[in-house]
């Protein structure tokens, strides 16, 4: 636990996953935790029962490329962000990823929400989630390659604007 | 011709068809609008009162591109629009015209990217290009005036023949 204040549910993960969680924090009042891989879905269906904190809403799953940022060398960074409704209370986890075949289980079956949301992430990050039921190009052209957020693909793109079919009547 | 003596006191005159053709046409256009941005906004403005683009005859916006003959792409397009726009250019009948408002449709503006289209005249034939960020209201009369001048240069028989 960094910083002063503490976080009962952060504990709690840290204390039943021990290793798999990597660090904790509460950042300006928004508790958040970095995780290993490996155990991704246990550990949501963790935060999602009574025990861990009753977090039954996936508000919004997105990704993050630190480029050259994390000393850990895990480039990407899939991240949840969860709700309570009752309490109400947020929690962010952050699922760190190396450069070389990033990959993560699919938690459509925790959260049938995050189906779109997986679709778009990979769309745009190229990052494989396993086991989800259609893993193709949600906003990309189906036959566009690349993945246009990555921090090394160029802004103009990689030549797909330019083949282009041109049609003149 | 015997005319005179035919429709004596009902008065005549005599012209071109050409003319009176173009005459009609220019002054009953019907916009087509492609408005996938902030130029929309600035559209919808010469539309209204102030502007009013119904003193030069092209207030009937048709949301159905077989009733219009003046395309006015109005804000950026992205390549995976662009073949819809080439399909509503296509399904519009002749004689048609196309209006390339604003920075973005007409060379992709300030967004050099991946996904957007560096100029729609890459793919359908523009006949004006509005500068601005967005247009003026009255840069979109005056380029519905240049329209307008085109028409009135039109010779059917050149639409018909290819000549």
């Amino acid at each position: 636990m960094t910083g002063g204040e503490r976080n009962s549910d952060l504990e709690r993960l840290a204390t039943k996953f021990g290793a798999e969680v990597l660090e904790t924090e509460v950042f300006r009042g928004l508790p958040q935790a970095s995780i290993r891989p490996d155990r991704l879905r246990e550990i949501l269906a963790f935060l999602r029962s009574e025990e861990g904190g009753g977090y039954t809403m996936l508000a919004d799953l997105t990704c993050a490329d630190y480029l050259h940022l994390d000393a850990r060398d895990a480039r990407f960074g899939v991240i949840y962000v969860l709700l309570n409704y009752r309490r109400p209370a947020r929690l962010l986890l952050r699922v760190l990823l190396s450069a070389q075949h990033p990959a993560v289980d699919s938690v459509v079956p925790l959260f049938p929400g995050a189906n779109w949301a997986e679709r778009e992430v990979y769309d745009f990050y190229g990052i494989t989630f396993r086991g989800h039921p259609d893993l193709t190009r949600i906003l990309c052209p189906e036959d566009f390659e690349g993945h246009p957020l990555r921090k090394d693909f160029p802004l103009a793109g990689i030549g797909y604007r330019e083949r282009f079919e041109v049609v003149k009547d | 011709m015997g005319l005179e003596s035919k429709l004596a006191g009902e008065g005549f005159l005599v012209t071109r068809f050409d003319s009176i053709l173009n005459w009609a046409r220019k002054n009953s256009l019907w916009p087509m609008p492609f408005g996938t941005a902030c130029c929309a906004i600035e559209m919808m403005a010469v539309m209204c009162a102030k502007y009013d683009l119904a003193r030069f005859g092209a207030e009937v916006m048709r949301f159905s591109p077989r009733q219009a003959d003046l395309m006015l792409v109005a804000g950026r397009v992205a390549i995976k629009q662009m073949k819809v726009l080439i399909h509503i250019w296509k399904q519009m009948p002749e004689p048609k015209w196309c209006i390339s408002m604003g920075a973005c449709a007409s060379t992709g503006g300030v967004f050099n990217t991946y996904t957007l289209v560096q100029g729609i005249d890459q793919f359908i034939p523009v006949d004006v290009y509005l500068p601005g960020c967005p247009p003026r209201p009255e840069t979109i009369i005056d380029g519905l005036r240049m329209i307008q001048d085109k028409i009135d240069q039109e010779r059917s028989a050149a639409r018909i023949h290819g000549e």
